[in-house]
C-alpha cells in the first residue's frame, strides 16, 4: 500500500524529532527539510502529500516558502500546515491569506496535528 | 373457544419470552455502552499518557544527542521554545562561588537581555515571581534556568510540562558538561577495546 509522505520543513531539529515522532506512529513516510528554501526545493522534488512549514527559518522563511509553494502548479492542492511559535493575530491572517490550510501553534499538541494531518491525509479522493 | 383460550396461552407465553429476551438485550448493551466509556476513557487517557511520554523522549534524546557544551545549550533553548513554549527565558550558570553573580550562557527574549545587562545572583532571583528550575549536578545547584514568560498563545504549565522541566533540572548541566568533555574524547578504534 502507498505510503503518504509527508515533508516536515523546520530548523529545530527538537521540533522535527516531535513532529516525526508523533506522525511515524501513523506509518507515514516523513521528509524532511532544515529551511523554506530547502523545503521548497524538496517538495518539487519529492511531492509530498502534505506540509509541515515553519514561521521563522533562516535563509527563507515559512511564509516566503509558502508563496513560492502555492505559485508552483505541480504542488496544487497539496495541504500546508502551518507550526509556529508565532501564534499572534496578524500572524495566523498572513498564513491563511498566502494560502495555508491550517495554522498549528507550538508546542505542538499531538492529537491536535494527529487530527488535522488524517483529516487532509484520510479524505475520500474528490 | 378452548381452541382460542390454547392460543392466547401461546401468545402470553410467547410474548412473556419476548419480554424476558428483551431485557437481556437491554441489559447486554447498557453493558456494552458502558464498556465502550470505560474503552473511550482508557484510549484517551493512553493518547494522552503517549504525548506526554514523546515529550519526555524528545527532550531527553536531543540533551543526550548534543556533541559539544554549545550544542547541549541549543538542544536546552529548542526545548524551552518547542516543546514548553517560551520565548522569553535565560539559562544562567555559575562560573564561580554559588555566591556569584550568575552568568547567563543562553536564552532569548527580555530575560536574556536583561540578564546580559544585570546578571542577578540566585539569592535575587527567589525573590521575582519568575518560574525558576535550578540546575543540578549530584546535589550541587550549578545554575537555573528562569522563564520569564510563556508564548501568550499557550496555557500555563501543567503535569506534562513539570516532568520537561524537572529533566532539564536533573540533567541538563550535566548534559552540557558531559558534552563538552565529549568533544574533547580521543576517538578510540572499536578493535581497541575488546
Amino acid at each position: 500500500m502507498h505510503r503518504k509522505k509527508i515533508l516536515l520543513v523546520d530548523d529545530s531539529p527538537t521540533a522535527i524529532l516531535w513532529q516525526r515522532l508523533i506522525l511515524e506512529d501513523d506509518k507515514y513516510e516523513i521528509l524532511v527539510a532544515g529551511d523554506g528554501e530547502e523545503g521548497v526545493r524538496v517538495a518539487k522534488a519529492e511531492r509530498p502529500d502534505l506540509m509541515l512549514l515553519d514561521v521563522v527559518m533562516p535563509r527563507m522563511g515559512g511564509f516566503e516558502a509558502l508563496r513560492a509553494l502555492r505559485a508552483e502548479p505541480a504542488l496544487e492542492g497539496m495541504p500546508i500546515l502551518m507550526v509556529t511559535t508565532r501564534g499572534e493575530m496578524d500572524n495566523v491572517m498572513e498564513g491563511y491569506e498566502q494560502g495555508c490550510n491550517e495554522y498549528i501553534t507550538k508546542p505542538v499538541d499531538r492529537a491536535e496535528l494527529l487530527t488535522k494531518v488524517r483529516s487532509y491525509l484520510h479524505r475520500p479522493e474528490a | 373457544m378452548k381452541n382460542g383460550d390454547g392460543e392466547l396461552r401461546v401468545l402470553r407465553a410467547e410474548l412473556l419470552d419476548a419480554h424476558r429476551e428483551l431485557v437481556r438485550l437491554r441489559t447486554q448493551l447498557e453493558q456494552l455502552l458502558a464498556s465502550n466509556r470505560d474503552l473511550s476513557s482508557l484510549l484517551s487517557s493512553s493518547a494522552q499518557r503517549t504525548g506526554e511520554l514523546v515529550k519526555i523522549i524528545v527532550a531527553f534524546r536531543r540533551l543526550l544527542e548534543a556533541n559539544d557544551a554549545g550544542a547541549a545549550l541549543r538542544s536546552i533553548e529548542e526545548i524551552l521554545i518547542n516543546v514548553i513554549g517560551t520565548e522569553d527565558f535565560v539559562l544562567m550558570l555559575h562560573t564561580e562561588a554559588s555566591s556569584a553573580p550568575l552568568r547567563p550562557v543562553a536564552g532569548m527574549g527580555p530575560a536574556r537581555a536583561a540578564a546580559s545587562t544585570d546578571a542577578p545572583t540566585l539569592a535575587e532571583l527567589e525573590q521575582l515571581d519568575y518560574r525558576m528550575i535550578p540546575l543540578y549536578i549530584a546535589e550541587h545547584v550549578v545554575g537555573v534556568i528562569v522563564i520569564a514568560s510563556l508564548l501568550a498563545h499557550r496555557d500555563p504549565l501543567n503535569a506534562s510540562d513539570d516532568q520537561v522541566l524537572t529533566l532539564l533540572s536533573r540533567f541538563g548541566a550535566s548534559a552540557i558538561m558531559a558534552a563538552h568533555h565529549r568533544r574533547s574524547w580521543t576517538r578510540v578504534p572499536v578493535a581497541a577495546l575488546s
